[in-house]
């Protein structure tokens, strides 16, 4: 079956369209990874909009919670033995360092990352490198993303790196690092793997990492 | 009578239900402090609605009232040895500031690229808004050819060596904020009633929406303690974190500077405290915060009118271009930026010689808008004379009763300094013979040409050597923690 309807409401960012399509095929039987495929397809459309420039920020944002919203709905719809294959491009942590409380651009990776077929955990803002390692240990990430934007703040992202040292994790996951006052020369100072200049090239760098560009 | 053009972009009664929606946030959901006991007391002491587990703090009008009753009107600054009083910021007086957030420098003769500032960088800018006499304030860099970790103290350091104007930089950890007060001290040493001599200003912002971070409430507590005039700068990026209508952003920014206003005054009742935004449109294509656009500096000026109507003094991110070189775009969003700026009264507009978001400085762009600044200051400072004597009447009758020149008069002789503003060099009004024997240059290469002049000519200022090897000593302690026995500024 053809679920264009879904592929363009969710491609049009049409909440209520693709809410109601998805129950819709929920209650006629469609196969749950029939429908996760849908959204996925109109997701990738309006990620291809926002590079030829044609939908904005807002529109990318709006559609990832869209397609969480239809994710829900989904699993909470699913029957016991029912089950979806999801395949990621790798698992990715973000979070803001600890005394920082900023989260826009940290908050828009995430979305790309998301977007991009990325599992993203994030962890908010005013994160403690402890709770960071805690994380990197339960959840064995690829990658994980810290971002200061605050002169004041930035110094966490090195002693991160040094802990992760200390706690020979170091090879275990990449770092890449973002935010206001953080530049290349800073990356390579403190002995990150990446720097995102931005949400876009923050999302490309981890491609690059993880060899899936 | 000198008439002052002056621009209220909203009426009071709209003024008025801005303050009052601030109000009513502050009241009914109140903002987040986060992890700063002796923050929450205050507070609560005041008679707040304090939830100690979540930091968040309801505030009722009382409380913002009497707050707003002891914030001074206007501030008054020195120089750097708190000695000279300089000027007042507040009230009808707007002043233009350097920028010190920039990472980068771009060198003109390499305009593709940006490199990470060094000490000698950070001399020819000091040195640079010593001479710029369009600009009140200096604000250093970060400079890289020193460990990040005492950056804050050691840009202090060279800006208070080469340049006599009072700075706006702020410290980046406690230690640091220590070290500064210091500074402050010694090259204040032996003034009386020094608290009340400021010759620095610390910008303090709270993280929009709604939220102060631990770092920032404790160096704006640590502000008040020793009077140094702190900015309350609430950085709104509309339609990311905050809503994206102008009228929105404005009223949610006034939400929290009046938090500010009111932690400031209950830690030091009458301590100096700037009313402040930075408010800007967040691009939704790039996703960057623009604070060079017409919405950004609109809502800027608003926030100011606001402080205005309160009488509290104010200051915007006005100046800023998102340019990637100082060029046409660079000149042209400062320019609309200064001359709003001033005919809305915002009392400090910071962001002279900055480009790409405020993260890359620019000695050439530091000229040109010392420029600009010059040129906004004649529309409003110099406003327009009104008196019988300016009408000339009976002068034009004169002159043409008596066939002669106006510039043969002695009315032309006495009136042309006061009513004509004189621009450097960068701004070419000469002939085209002239323009051609000097090889066409553009502004841009005046620019150059300018600052290379000041630095080849005009010697460094004069300071105390006595209280300049006091400060190098006392970054030294500092810099000794992280391997650094001699600073890279006793090399020059």
């Amino acid at each position: 079956m053809n679920l264009s309807d879904l592929v363009q409401a969710m491609s049009d960012c049409n909440q209520d369209e693709t809410i109601k399509l998805v129950s819709a095929y929920m209650n006629k039987g469609i196969q749950p990874n029939k429908i996760l495929e849908a959204l996925t397809d109109g997701i990738k459309i309006l990620g291809e909009r926002f590079s030829r420039g044609e939908a904005f920020i807002p529109e990318l944002v709006f559609g990832g919670e869209i397609f969480k919203q239809a994710m829900g709905l989904i699993f909470s719809s699913m029957g016991k033995n029912e089950s979806i294959q999801t395949r990621t491009k790798g698992k990715v942590v973000l979070a803001t360092v600890k005394g920082d409380l900023h989260d826009i651009g940290k908050n828009l990776v995430g979305t790309f990352l998301s977007i991009g077929g990325y599992q993203v955990i994030d962890l908010g803002t005013d994160v403690s490198n402890d709770k960071l390692i805690d994380v990197i240990q339960k959840e064995k990430p690829d990658v994980v993303g810290l971002s200061a934007l605050l002169t004041t703040t930035m110094l966490n992202q090195r002693q991160f790196i040094q802990l992760l040292k200390e706690k020979n994790l170091r090879n275990r996951v990449k770092v890449i690092v973002g935010g206001a006052p953080i530049s290349q020369a800073w990356a390579d100072e403190i002995g990150a793997d990446a720097y995102g200049a931005d949400a876009v090239d923050g999302k490309h760098k981890i491609d690059v990492l993880l060899g899936q560009n | 009578m000198k008439i002052r053009p002056k621009l209220n972009l909203l009426e009071e009664e709209q003024i008025k239900i801005i303050i009052e929606d601030a109000y009513d946030i502050l009241d009914s959901v109140g903002v987040q402090f986060k992890d700063n006991q002796e923050c929450l007391d205050l507070f609560e002491g005041a008679g707040a609605r304090v939830d100690r587990n979540t930091g968040i703090v309801k505030i009722s009008s009382d409380i913002i009232d009497k707050a707003l009753k002891t914030v001074p009107h206007a501030i008054p600054f020195y120089n750097k040895d708190h000695q000279k009083h300089l000027f007042n910021v507040g009230g009808d007086e707007c002043h233009v500031t350097g920028d010190g957030v920039a990472i980068y420098i771009q060198d003109f003769e390499t305009p593709g690229r940006r490199r990470p500032p060094i000490t000698r960088d950070q001399i020819i800018h000091s040195r640079l808004l010593e001479e710029c006499k369009h600009i009140s304030f200096t604000a250093p860099f970060l400079i890289t050819d020193i460990p990040r970790e005492i950056a804050d103290n050691y840009r202090f350091l060279i800006d208070y060596i080469y340049c006599s104007k009072p700075t706006y930089c702020s410290a980046w950890s406690k230690e640091g904020f220590d070290t500064m007060h210091e500074m402050i001290k010694i090259m204040g040493d032996g003034v009386e009633d020094l608290q009340m001599k400021p010759a620095h200003v610390h910008p303090n912002d709270p993280s929009s929406p709604l939220h102060w971070s631990p770092v920032v409430i404790q160096n704006f507590i640590d502000c008040l303690k020793i009077n140094l005039p702190a900015v309350v700068l609430p950085i709104p990026l509309a339609g990311a974190t905050s809503p994206v209508t102008i009228v929105g952003t404005v009223i949610q920014n006034t939400a929290e500077n009046l938090s500010g206003i009111v932690l400031g005054q209950l830690v030091r009742k009458g301590g100096f405290l700037i009313w402040g935004s930075g408010a800007s449109a967040f691009d939704m294509r790039n996703g960057t915060a623009v604070q060079s656009a017409m919405e950004s500096i609109i809502m800027m000026c608003l926030v100011a009118q606001v402080g205005n109507y309160l009488k509290i003094p104010s200051l915007g991110n006005l100046g800023r271009t998102d340019s990637k070189r100082p060029d046409e775009q660079g000149s042209f969003e400062t320019a609309n930026a200064y001359i709003l700026g001033y005919l809305c009264r915002v009392n400090m507009m910071r962001g002279a010689g900055i480009l790409e978001y405020a993260s890359v400085i620019s000695h050439e762009k530091l000229m040109i808008d010392n420029e600009i600044a010059g040129q906004a200051q004649r529309l409003v400072n110099g406003g327009i004379e009104w008196s019988e004597e300016n009408r000339a009447v009976s002068l034009i009758k004169d002159m043409f009763v008596n066939n002669k020149s106006f510039l043969q008069s002695k009315h032309t002789l006495t009136k042309f300094k006061q009513e004509f503003f004189m621009p450097g060099a960068i701004i070419d009004r000469g002939t085209r013979s002239a323009f051609e024997a000097s090889g066409y240059k553009s502004a841009l290469e005046r620019a150059h040409e300018a600052w290379k002049k000041i630095i080849s000519e005009i010697p460094p200022r004069a300071v105390d050597e006595n209280k300049k090897k006091a400060l190098i000593e006392l970054v030294k302690i500092r810099g000794k923690k992280y391997g650094i026995d001699r600073l890279p500024i006793e090399n020059s």
